[in-house]
C-alpha cells in the first residue's frame, strides 16, 4: 500500500474526526484569574481620580509694584520676567545681564522677597533631556542671582521641559520664544 | 570580520545616501522578515452572545500585525459553515492557509469561549482552545485568542493584549490638563487613570504591568509617583530638590533607575523600591538622564550630553565607567531595548533638523532610521521586539503611531482631543 495515500487517509479521517468534535470536546481551559480575559481589569482601580493643583502662589501686582519701587529710577528694568536661550544652550546672553543684575540687587536688598524660576525649553529632543536642559537653564540664572548676593532660600528653581510652551508652531520664531527661563516673584513683603 | 563588513557597509552607505537607505534596513532588522504573509481567513463567531463582533476584532488584530493577508469569509468556498463538520475538499479549495472558526455560548454571568484553527495543507487541526470569561470581557477574549493564533503561526509573541499607557495633553475651559490613560493597542478602550491640572510625564511600566511609575507636576515640582493599577491607590516616591525624573522599572520588579538633580546636576540613581535606598551610578558634571535596563538587569543605558550634545551611554552595573554606544548624528536619546535585547530605538537627529526615531542593531551596531517625520519621541518596544509606538508631531498636534521594525505594520492612534505622547507599551499581560 503506497504511504502516501495511507496519510492522506488518516488526514482526511483527522480532519472530519475534528469537525464533527469541534466545540464538544472539552478542551483545557486556560487557569482563572491569572492569564488573557481572566486577569483582573488594569486599571481597575479608582479610576479618573481627578488632581487640581492650587498652582504656584506669585504677588498680587500691588504688592510687586510696592517692592520695585524701592529700587526707585532703576524699578524700569525689572520689567524684563523672561529670559531667553539659544538652541541646547544654557549660557547667559549678554542682553539679558542688565535686568538680571537689577534683580539680583532687588533680591539681595530685600532679603524676604522670594522668587521661582520656571526654566523651559523648545519643543526638540525628548521629554526627559529637556526637563533636564530647562534646569540647566533656570539654575544658570540662579547661579548669576548667587553670585551676585542672592541667598539660596530666595530662590526656587523648577523645570517643566518642553511641556509647557508659550508659542505652539515648529518653526524658529516659536523655537525661541519657548527657550526660556521665567522669574516670578513669589514673596514680596 | 562581520563587523569590519558592517563598519564598511555603512561607510560606503554614507556616501551613496539615497538607495542606501532600504538596504540598510534590511540589514538591520535581517531575520525579521524570514517569517512570510500568511493568507488567513476568520470567520464570524458563532453563537448568541456573538454579538460583539470577535471575529472582526481578531480579523483587524491580525491584519494590523502586518504579518496575515486576510481573505474575506465570503470568498470562503460554500462547504466552510461556521460551526459543524469541515468539507475536506472545500478546506483545499480556499485562498488561505488557515481557517479560525469560533463559538460563544452564554452561561449565566460568564460567556464560554472556543475556537480552533484549521490547515489547509493537511486539513490538521493545529490550535483548539476553550475558556470561560465574564461577559463584559468579550474584548479581552479576543485579544487573547488574537494573540494565540498569532503566536501560533508567526512564532512571535502576541502582544494584542497588552496595553499602551501615555498622557494626553488637552484643554479645558481653554486652560491645559493632564490625563494619564491605558488605551488598547488600536486605541480602543481609553481608560482614564488620573486627570491633573499639572503635567504628567514618562510613565514606565512594571514588569508584571500592575504598576506605574511617572513624573507628576501636581504639587508644582518634578515628583516621582507609583501608581497602582489595581487598587488605583498611588504613592509619591522621591521628592528631592532639583528634578526628579525618567524612572525605569528594574526587570525584576524590586528597583527604580531614575535621573536626580539633587546632588547639583542631573544624575542617574538606582532605588530600591522597597527600602527607597539609593544608590547613585553616575558622576558627571554634564546632564544624564533616561536611563533604561537591558532585559538581563545586568546593563544601564542613558542619554548623556557629556560629550556636549546629547548621545547614548551604557553603563555595565558591575562596572563604573560608562561607555558611549551612538556615534552618528548630532542627538541621539532615550533609547529603549528590545525585550530580545537585539534592538535599540532612540530619538536620533542627523543634524538636518529633525528628530526622528532610529533602530540600532546591537549585535552588528548598525544604524538606521524608523520614521521620517520632522519630530519624533519616546519610542517604546513592544514586548514582541517587533513594533514601536512613538509619539510625533502631525497636523498640528502630537499624537501616536506605531511602526514594526520589518515595515509591515503601520498605524496610528487617533487623539480624541488634544495631543497624546509619553507612550509606553506594556509588557505582556499574563
Amino acid at each position: 500500500m503506497n504511504i502516501a495515500l495511507k496519510y492522506t487517509t488518516l488526514g482526511l479521517l483527522a480532519v472530519s474526526l475534528s469537525g464533527c468534535a469541534l466545540f464538544q470536546k472539552k478542551t483545557t481551559e486556560a487557569p482563572p484569574q491569572e492569564s488573557g480575559p481572566l486577569a483582573p481589569v488594569i486599571g481597575g482601580g479608582a479610576i479618573g481620580a481627578e488632581i487640581n493643583a492650587a498652582g504656584i502662589r506669585v504677588c498680587s501686582d500691588a504688592d510687586r509694584n510696592a517692592l520695585f519701587a524701592t529700587l526707585g529710577s532703576e524699578a524700569g528694568a525689572l520689567e524684563t520676567r523672561v529670559f531667553y536661550f539659544d538652541t541646547d544652550a544654557s549660557n547667559l546672553k549678554p542682553e539679558t545681564e542688565g535686568a538680571l543684575m537689577t534683580h539680583a540687587k532687588l533680591l539681595s536688598k530685600v532679603g524676604v522677597a522670594r522668587v521661582q524660576l520656571t526654566g523651559h525649553t523648545d519643543e526638540r529632543g525628548t521629554q526627559d533631556y529637556n526637563l533636564a536642559l530647562g534646569e540647566r537653564r533656570a539654575n544658570a540664572v540662579a547661579r548669576y542671582f548667587s553670585a551676585a548676593g542672592v541667598k539660596a532660600e530666595q530662590m526656587n528653581v523648577v523645570s517643566y521641559g518642553k511641556e509647557r510652551p508659550v508659542a505652539d508652531g515648529s518653526n524658529e520664531s516659536a523655537w525661541q520664544q519657548n527657550r526660556r527661563v521665567e522669574l516670578d516673584y513669589t514673596v514680596c513683603r | 570580520m562581520s563587523r569590519l563588513f558592517a563598519a564598511l557597509l555603512t561607510c560606503f552607505m554614507m556616501l551613496f545616501n539615497l538607495p542606501a537607505q532600504a538596504a540598510l534596513t534590511i540589514e538591520i532588522t535581517k531575520g525579521l522578515t524570514d517569517v512570510p504573509v500568511r493568507p488567513i481567513a476568520v470567520m464570524n463567531f458563532a453563537g448568541e452572545a456573538a454579538a460583539e463582533n470577535l471575529g472582526q476584532i481578531i480579523r483587524n488584530n491580525l491584519s494590523r500585525s502586518g504579518m496575515f493577508n486576510m481573505i474575506d469569509s465570503d470568498r470562503l468556498p460554500a462547504g466552510i459553515a461556521l460551526t459543524g463538520p469541515v468539507n475536506d475538499e472545500a478546506l483545499n479549495e480556499m485562498l488561505a492557509d488557515y481557517l479560525v472558526r469560533g463559538e460563544t455560548r452564554r452561561e449565566g454571568d460568564n460567556v464560554v469561549f472556543s475556537y480552533e484553527v484549521l490547515k489547509k495543507s493537511d486539513g490538521s487541526k493545529v490550535l483548539s482552545n476553550q475558556f470561560r470569561a465574564h461577559h463584559s470581557r468579550w474584548r479581552d477574549a479576543a485579544h487573547f485568542i488574537s494573540d494565540a493564533i498569532y503566536e501560533h503561526i508567526t512564532g512571535y509573541k502576541g502582544i494584542f493584549s497588552t496595553r499602551i499607557a501615555y498622557v494626553n495633553a488637552y484643554r479645558r475651559d481653554g486652560v491645559m490638563r493632564y490625563r494619564l490613560e491605558l488605551a488598547d493597542i488600536d486605541g480602543a478602550r481609553r481608560t482614564v487613570l488620573l486627570d491633573s491640572s499639572e503635567p504628567i510625564v514618562s510613565p514606565s511600566w512594571s514588569p508584571d504591568a500592575r504598576r506605574l511609575a511617572y513624573i507628576s507636576f501636581e504639587s508644582m515640582q518634578p515628583q516621582i509617583v507609583i501608581h497602582d493599577l489595581q487598587t488605583g491607590k498611588r504613592q509619591t516616591i522621591t521628592s528631592f530638590n532639583g528634578s526628579n525624573s525618567a524612572p525605569a522599572w528594574s526587570p525584576d520588579g524590586r528597583r527604580l533607575a531614575m535621573s536626580l538633580s539633587k546632588d547639583g546636576n542631573p544624575e542617574i540613581y538606582v532605588m530600591d523600591v522597597a527600602t527607597r535606598a539609593l544608590t547613585r551610578v553616575t558622576n558627571h558634571p554634564a546632564i544624564d538622564t533616561e536611563p533604561r535596563w537591558s532585559p538581563d538587569g545586568q546593563n544601564l543605558l542613558f542619554t548623556s550630553d557629556r560629550s556636549g550634545r546629547a548621545q547614548i551611554y551604557q553603563l555595565n552595573l558591575s562596572e563604573s565607567q560608562p561607555r558611549r554606544i551612538s556615534f552618528g548624528g548630532v542627538f541621539n536619546a532615550r533609547a529603549d531595548i528590545s525585550q530580545n535585547q537585539q534592538f535599540l530605538a532612540l530619538v536620533h537627529s542627523s543634524g538636518d533638523g529633525r528628530y526622528r526615531i532610529g533602530i540600532m542593531n546591537m549585535e552588528n551596531r548598525l544604524f538606521s532610521t524608523l520614521t521620517d517625520n520632522a519630530m519624533d519621541d519616546t519610542p517604546s518596544f513592544a514586548p514582541d521586539s517587533r513594533l514601536v509606538v512613538y509619539s510625533t508631531k502631525q497636523g498640528g498636534g502630537v499624537g501616536l503611531r506605531i511602526e514594526s521594525l520589518d515595515g509591515r505594520a503601520s498605524w496610528r492612534i487617533p487623539a480624541i482631543t488634544g495631543d497624546l505622547k509619553s507612550p509606553a507599551w506594556s509588557p505582556l499581560i499574563r
